[in-house]
């Protein structure tokens, strides 16, 4: 909010200069920054509007500050009344919506230009000079917080309702705009019709011209929701209705009235009429009770109660003993904690000592979920990949190149700030290879991951990835992109070796030609563990060069376990075979690694292929060749050649009842 | 030729010999079964008469032990070197392939060490909320313009994406008895145009301590000691009075860091919203405030890193560009 700083010091006359003011008005009170010339910016807190979102209520902080007084406004004497008879009529028929409407009669000589203190100031603040009558309201809204208006009162047939707006009625605003009003918004009336939106603008209708002689001049207090959401209904936010929305004190609206009459008086040589006060507010006198214990124990201070009081009468409280009266406008204070801030603000943050707490001791910990992010992080570090973050949302044409937003269970937003973020991320996938795709401008191989939150809608299919309600899961996503070669295998070693480094026992990668729209069918295992489905590995569809993995973090951290145990070392040599197999190409390994695992339970210990090799030019009939190392052992004893070549007998024969295979 | 003259030969050839053939050369030459010299010395020593021989031989004797022992050291001198293959150790090193994580990660760690060695726990709440977490339960009343503090995105009705990490204060407070201190790390969200210092998405750090008299004091005391770990013991504190419906009273944090290299030495930035937790919030919690009392406080982690790495731009972080992840 713009202040002029010469106000201000007409108000206070012991601040300090431009600077000095600013920097210890940020250390004592508001957010303050220096402007050009006269202006000073001050962010009035939200729950301050009533008290300090003028001049007049910056000068009394300042005066606190610095050890002043801040003057009275008016001299204390309201004008008398010259022309007692004629007074407004004032019917408010919305008492929730209108608390306390003030009108005033005045007749004035004639409107002319404001004097140039009063246009300077208005300038400084912001305000466009327009003339004498519209720039007193303008200035006593500067100079008391209060907005007020002037009709003319020559122009307003009958009296003046507050009331509702009807259906289907309308308003020209003072700018000339053609607003619809709907029947929750509150309009100042007269018996034609609405002259004002209340407490947001002005109507054209009654509006102050350069013949006006009469005018009522309003100064009002509107319920803050209502004035709130009318001003956005209508999209029309103005001073007024910022102001009325933050909540002002009825009590605001006499001070500012009579200020206005001291002024018109004085500027646009005013007789005043009579003064119609409608007042449904009940005025009950806030006193709390300050104690210096509580204020202590709150702060860690150790102040003395008449010191600590002291703060609280500068604050301009009203302290008598330990009762401490507040002033109407102070709606922020209500509580102890609310003076306490007051005392300390004047006392500073700085002269607060810095005193490590004494409490319990009491072990840190760090949730699971928080430690299982930061292991895989650490693990996939050491594997050679990058971290990425990417934005939580997507685009409906993301979503759709691979499946409609519905398959994806897709979550909309409903304000998107652009079509590009229109959704939530139901997946990792779309932002990975993208980036996958981008840095392959810069990099021939790309290894990237990330961990965060994606969003579904309860879906009734739940043929999808994970399926499921309404929700947010902690994923991880991996990619790797290469622009020449294969990174398939790469990913499923380095997820294997993930899965067993975060200590998950059992999982296995089930082969079943997966229909997950953005996956390449073809080329995807699903990853299970103990009947849960922890995620996929696969081809990124229609991109041979991208291999994507991810896994859901909630279903993995539910299987890990963190015990290792020692498992005795054989005390006997192992013995290891190689068997060399041609099969036709489109057996799979692990088929054969699960019959040779499953033909000789009792001594085969670990199977593991070591060579492969497929070329369609010298290979018979679309075959390809396969090495695997064989190991066995025994607990009790060491193998005899015999033992070893009986079971690979059984090996062999299992192998060749179920595929065409040729042992080399 | 004297012993002593053949001992100098013999230990000079051997010394001098550039490979294993001209060791063996010098073998043959000294201690050869047919032509050694040494060899035909000790042969002839029979041929001496009786005292000679007493006094020759043994000196003899000890010196062929000494030219074996000398051959042998050379030999395996010489073998050492052979099996060393010859590399030129300007050449660089073999790369190893490193990957790197994200700075918003690294600067996330960095203050969760800080905190975990202040004896903070660190938990997590999700990025969907409620209404009623995210404004009401901390005294952040509908239809007012306070409210537009925080610009919202909407899911429907009922559901929004978090604003600030503030609603895990009162998750917590609801399930976990007193005292305990807390922070919670998070990704938040906010209505808003994107441009070098705001984002539509990124990471605030909470935090949250209550007890039976955890004071503003002990705030300063957490609060200062965190800056000065993070960005050292120079770093100047500044605490000014600020307004958060949540806390009162309620305050903001700035800093000024020393570091001549960086366009922000020297400057007093905003960096963390502060205060002691409401009454009404504890009330809402079923905490009775005459009981409890303590402070809270939030800080963008995204502003953090791009002054402790000299970032300029905040996009940079969700841009997933690795020439900008691989610096760090």
């Amino acid at each position: 909010m713009k202040f002029s700083y010469s106000l201000l010091k007409k108000l206070s006359p012991k601040i300090p200069a431009k600077p000095d003011f600013i920097e210890q008005f940020n250390l004592h009170a508001f957010e303050a920054v220096d402007g050009p010339a006269d202006l000073v910016e001050i962010s009035i807190p939200a729950n301050r509007y009533s008290d300090a979102a003028s001049h007049w209520g910056i000068a009394k902080i300042a005066a606190g500050i610095f050890s002043g007084q801040a003057k009275e406004l008016s001299k204390g004497k309201t004008p008398k009344p010259q022309l007692k008879k004629i007074t407004p009529v004032i019917r408010v028929v919305s008492k929730s919506h209108c608390r306390r409407y003030i009108g005033q009669y005045f007749e004035i000589p004639r409107v002319a230009q404001s004097p140039q203190w009063l246009k300077e100031i208005l300038a400084t603040c912001g305000l466009r000079p327009i003339n004498t009558v519209v720039d007193v309201m303008n200035y006593v809204m500067l100079e008391v917080g209060q907005p007020m208006h002037a009709f003319d009162a020559g122009l307003v047939a009958g009296g003046i309702n507050v009331r509702l707006a009807e259906k289907g009625e309308e308003i020209k605003t003072i700018d000339g705009q053609e607003v619809a009003l709907s029947v929750s918004d509150l309009v100042i009336a007269d018996d034609k019709g609405p002259l004002a939106v209340a407490g947001v603008k002005g109507g054209k209708r009654a509006e102050i011209n350069s013949y006006t002689k009469k005018i009522i001049v309003e100064a009002a207090n509107f319920d803050p929701v209502s004035i709130y959401k009318t001003s956005r209904s209508i999209n029309l936010i103005t001073d007024a209705s910022i102001r009325f929305s933050h909540g002002l004190s009825p009590a605001l609206a006499e001070i500012a009235m009579k200020r206005a009459a001291e002024l018109l008086k004085e500027i646009c040589k005013a007789k005043a009429g009579g003064m119609a006060d409608v007042d449904f507010t009940r005025h009950p006198k806030v006193v709390l009770k300050f104690d210096v214990k509580e204020f202590n124990k709150l702060t860690g201070l150790n102040l003395a109660e008449k010191e600590a009081l002291n703060y609280l009468k500068r604050a301009g409280l009203d302290v008598k003993g330990k009762m401490v009266a507040v002033s109407p406008l102070r709606t922020d204070i209500s509580t102890h904690a609310d003076l306490a801030e007051e005392i300390v603000n004047l006392y500073g943050y700085g002269s607060i000592p810095e005193t490590a707490p004494h409490v319990p001791l009491l072990p840190a910990q760090k949730e699971d979920r928080v430690l299982i992010k930061e292991k895989i992080r650490e693990i996939l570090r050491g594997f050679g990949m990058s971290e990425v973050y990417n934005y939580s949302f997507v685009s409906r044409k993301d979503l759709t190149r691979y499946a409609d937003p519905k398959w994806w269970g897709a979550v909309p937003l409903r304000n998107p700030i652009s079509s590009d973020f229109q959704y939530l991320r139901p997946n990792l996938f779309i932002h990975l290879n993208r980036n996958i795709e981008s840095n392959f401008r810069f990099y021939d191989a790309v290894r990237i991951f990330e961990i965060g939150s994606i969003f579904t809608e309860a879906s009734p299919d739940k043929a999808q990835d994970g399926g499921g309600k309404l929700g947010e899961r902690l994923y991880l996503g991996m990619a790797i992109g290469v622009k020449k070669g294969e990174p398939f295998l790469e990913l499923k070693g380095l997820a294997d070796q993930l899965l067993k480094e975060l200590g998950l026992p059992d999982f296995f990668f089930r082969d079943e030609g997966w229909d997950v729209k953005y996956l390449d069918r073809e080329h995807s295992l699903r990853v299970e563990s103990d009947h849960h489905v922890l995620g996929y590995i696969a081809l990124a569809k229609e991109e041979a060069n991208i291999a994507f993995a991810q896994f859901d973090l909630g279903v993995l951290l539910n299987l890990v376990e963190e015990e290792k145990e020692y498992e005795p070392l054989s005390k006997y040599p192992s013995v290891m075979r190689d068997l060399s197999l041609l099969v036709s190409k489109d057996t799979r390994v692990n088929q054969l690694m699960e019959i040779m695992e499953n033909s000789a339970p009792q001594y085969l210990d670990d199977v593991d292929l070591i060579d492969f090799y497929e070329d369609p030019n010298t290979m018979k009939g679309g075959q390809k060749s396969l090495t695997f190392r064989l190991v066995f052992q025994a607990d009790d004893r060491t193998l005899t050649d015999e033992e070893v070549g009986k079971e690979m007998e059984k090996i062999i024969s299992s192998l060749q009842e179920k595929f065409d295979v040729e042992v080399r | 030729m004297t012993l002593a003259e053949l001992k100098e030969s013999a230990i000079s050839d051997i010394k001098n010999a550039k490979d294993a053939k001209e060791l063996e050369a010098a073998k043959v030459k000294y201690l050869g079964r047919k032509e050694g010299q040494l060899t035909n010395i000790l042969k002839s020593l029979k041929n001496l008469p009786e005292e000679e021989k007493r006094k020759v031989g043994p000196e003899a004797n000890a010196l062929r032990q000494e030219l074996e022992a000398a051959l042998d050291k050379k030999l395996k001198e010489l073998a050492k070197k052979s099996s060393v293959p010859s590399i030129d150790v300007t050449r660089p090193g073999v790369k190893v392939r490193a990957g790197h994580l994200h700075p918003l990660t690294l600067m996330e760690n960095d203050i969760k060490t800080i905190f975990a060695g202040l004896n903070f726990s660190i938990v997590e709440g999700p990025e969907v909320e409620t209404e009623h977490y995210n404004f009401e339960a901390l005294n952040i009343p509908a239809n007012h313009p306070v409210k537009d503090m925080w610009d919202t995105f909407w899911i429907d009705a009922q559901h929004l994406l978090r604003t600030h990490t503030s609603p895990m204060q009162i998750r917590y407070m609801e399930t976990h008895k007193p005292p305990f201190q807390i922070i919670v790390p998070g990704r938040v969200f906010r209505f808003e145009a994107t441009d070098a210092s705001h984002e539509i998405n990124f990471y605030q750090v909470e935090g949250l301590m209550i007890g039976e008299k955890v004071n503003l004091a002990n705030f300063k005391y957490i609060i200062s000691e965190f800056f000065r770990q993070l960005f050292g013991v120079n770093t100047e504190i500044r605490f000014r009075p600020s307004y958060f419906p949540f806390v009162e009273p309620g305050l903001e944090v700035d800093i000024k860091i020393q570091d001549p290299g960086s366009p922000l030495h020297n400057h007093w930035l905003e960096v963390m919203g502060a205060g002691m937790v409401h009454p009404k919030v504890l009330d809402g919690v079923k905490l009775n405030p005459k009981e409890f009392q303590g402070f809270a406080f939030g800080l963008g982690l995204e502003r953090l890193a791009m002054i402790k790495y000299k970032i300029p731009d905040i996009r940079l972080f969700y841009s997933g560009d690795l020439r900008f992840i691989n610096q760090f």
